[in-house]
């Protein structure tokens, strides 16, 4: 018969084989210990957010034939504290269909055929002391720590974190900023002029073309303000020597100039009034965007982009872009938007900073 | 500093001067525009964590519209501008 001692080591080895290792991964590797070069809002903290982060598959080796138990954020390094707060957070992931660098700008065509609910739950955002000027450990206070209730096993692919974000009134955590790498390239823009009409004040400057949406495999973008629901024309096209009066071939107002030597393509949209009543001088917002292959072969590839707002025949700044001449290859992205809506806004150069715990 | 959703910002700037937005660079533009005016200048987010943009001359208690994203994205923060000390 054994004795007690005996039976206690017995009963200690059953506790450790039934408690199984708990490992830890950080993804991007290089900001395990680090600060990653930017910081990004938290779905939740503030407000509503759906935020899907696609990490690719080169992060998670390790974890291979493993289930994933929980998901952690770490705050940003920034020498101030970060008053803390709850939220609301609905997590699904999947296998996305693509890496990310593919990332699409609906939502659901990130999302894998067998996406699983791992959590849905209240999270704390616990108050976080300054850190100072040193690295941010992965330490209760400083991390979002979302705990699975079901466990995700990964198989491998690129990995969607699907997380909606709900803020809990009177508990917002307002400025809790997460950790976020960001692959800082971009394209360039030339502002040709040409603008005229109500908008953009005395330059008339009133279309903006994102630089860092410039990149292959990113969605282009471009936005303009006109008239409030009247017709937006985004006009693309090769850049003229010189340009030419608008008056010349439409019944406009001098000093409309069109900077187009071709017009490639037209895509026709609307000056969405704005949402606050008080932003209407401003005009009404026009926003269009297209999916730039993953291609080196767009490397320094150049186009002008020119509006014309119908209402008033007007011409927007022209705007020369070019695409850069690099690729991203964090192996990340983000799609974030409202949860109401199926499409977002696409970072294929970016993404979170996250800790996994797995077994 | 007056923040949420994303964006942060002192409450007043001074009139010519400049002023330093907060927001990631999933919003790599920012739009600012004097309320009651119809221009809007545009300024691209670097990825050091800090926007600096120029404060439009404008007079003391006008009303600075700091904006970020658009539609159901967007996000607005307002900026009282004061007058520069003499």
């Amino acid at each position: 018969m054994p004795n007690v001692r005996t039976a206690l080591a017995i009963a200690s080895l059953g506790i450790a084989i039934a408690a199984p290792a708990q490992n830890y991964l950080v993804a991007p590797s290089s900001y395990a210990t680090n600060d990653a070069p930017a910081y990004g809002w938290v779905p939740g903290a503030s407000r509503s957010l759906r935020q899907q982060t696609l990490m690719g598959a080169s992060h998670l080796t390790p974890m291979l034939g493993t289930a994933i138990v929980a998901i952690e954020l770490r705050r940003n390094m920034v020498d101030e504290v970060y008053q803390g707060g709850t939220a609301h957070l609905d997590v699904t992931m999947s296998i996305a269909p693509h890496e990310p660098i593919e990332c699409s700008n609906v939502f659901a065509n990130n999302t894998g055929t067998l996406p699983i609910q791992v959590f849905s739950g209240d999270v704390t955002f616990p108050t976080s002391p300054s850190p100072g000027n040193n690295p941010v450990p992965w330490t209760t206070n400083n991390i979002v720590r979302i705990p699975l209730t079901t466990p995700y096993p990964y198989g491998g692919g690129t990995l969607c974190i699907d997380i909606v974000g709900t803020p809990i009134a009177g508990q917002e955590a307002n400025w809790w900023m997460a950790d976020l790498e960001l692959e800082d390239i971009a394209g360039t823009t030339n502002d040709l002029g040409g603008g005229c009409g109500l908008y953009g004040g005395v330059d008339h400057e009133w279309s903006y073309v994102s630089r860092r949406s410039l990149v292959p495999g990113a969605h282009a973008r471009f936005s303009a303000n006109g008239t409030p629901l009247g017709l937006a024309l985004a006009c693309f096209g090769t850049t003229a020597p010189s340009s030419i009066p608008l008056s010349l071939i439409l019944p406009a107002a001098p000093g409309c100039d069109l900077w187009l030597g071709t017009l490639d393509e037209i895509v026709p949209t609307i000056f969405w009034p704005p949402a606050e009543p008080a932003d209407l001088p401003f005009g009404g917002e026009a926003e269009i965007s297209f999916h730039l292959p993953n291609t080196s072969s767009l490397f320094g590839a150049s186009l002008t982009t020119q509006w014309v707002d119908w209402s008033q025949m007007a011409t927007s700044n022209a705007i020369e872009w070019t695409v850069a001449s690099a690729m991203p290859t964090a192996d990340v992205a983000v799609l974030d938007g409202d949860p109401t809506e199926a499409t977002g806004l696409v970072s294929v150069y970016l993404a979170h900073v996250m800790r996994f715990e797995y077994q | 500093m007056q923040n949420g959703e994303g964006i942060r910002v002192s409450t007043t700037a001074v009139s010519g001067g400049s002023i330093t937005v907060n927001v990631g660079p999933t919003d790599d533009v920012v739009e600012i525009g004097v309320l009651g005016g119809t221009a809007t200048t545009t300024h691209h987010v670097p990825g050091d964590k800090d926007t600096l943009i120029p404060v439009p001359s404008a007079e003391a208690g006008s009303l600075l519209v700091v904006m970020v994203g658009k539609g159901k994205r967007k996000r607005r923060i307002v900026v009282t501008i004061v007058a520069p000390t003499p």
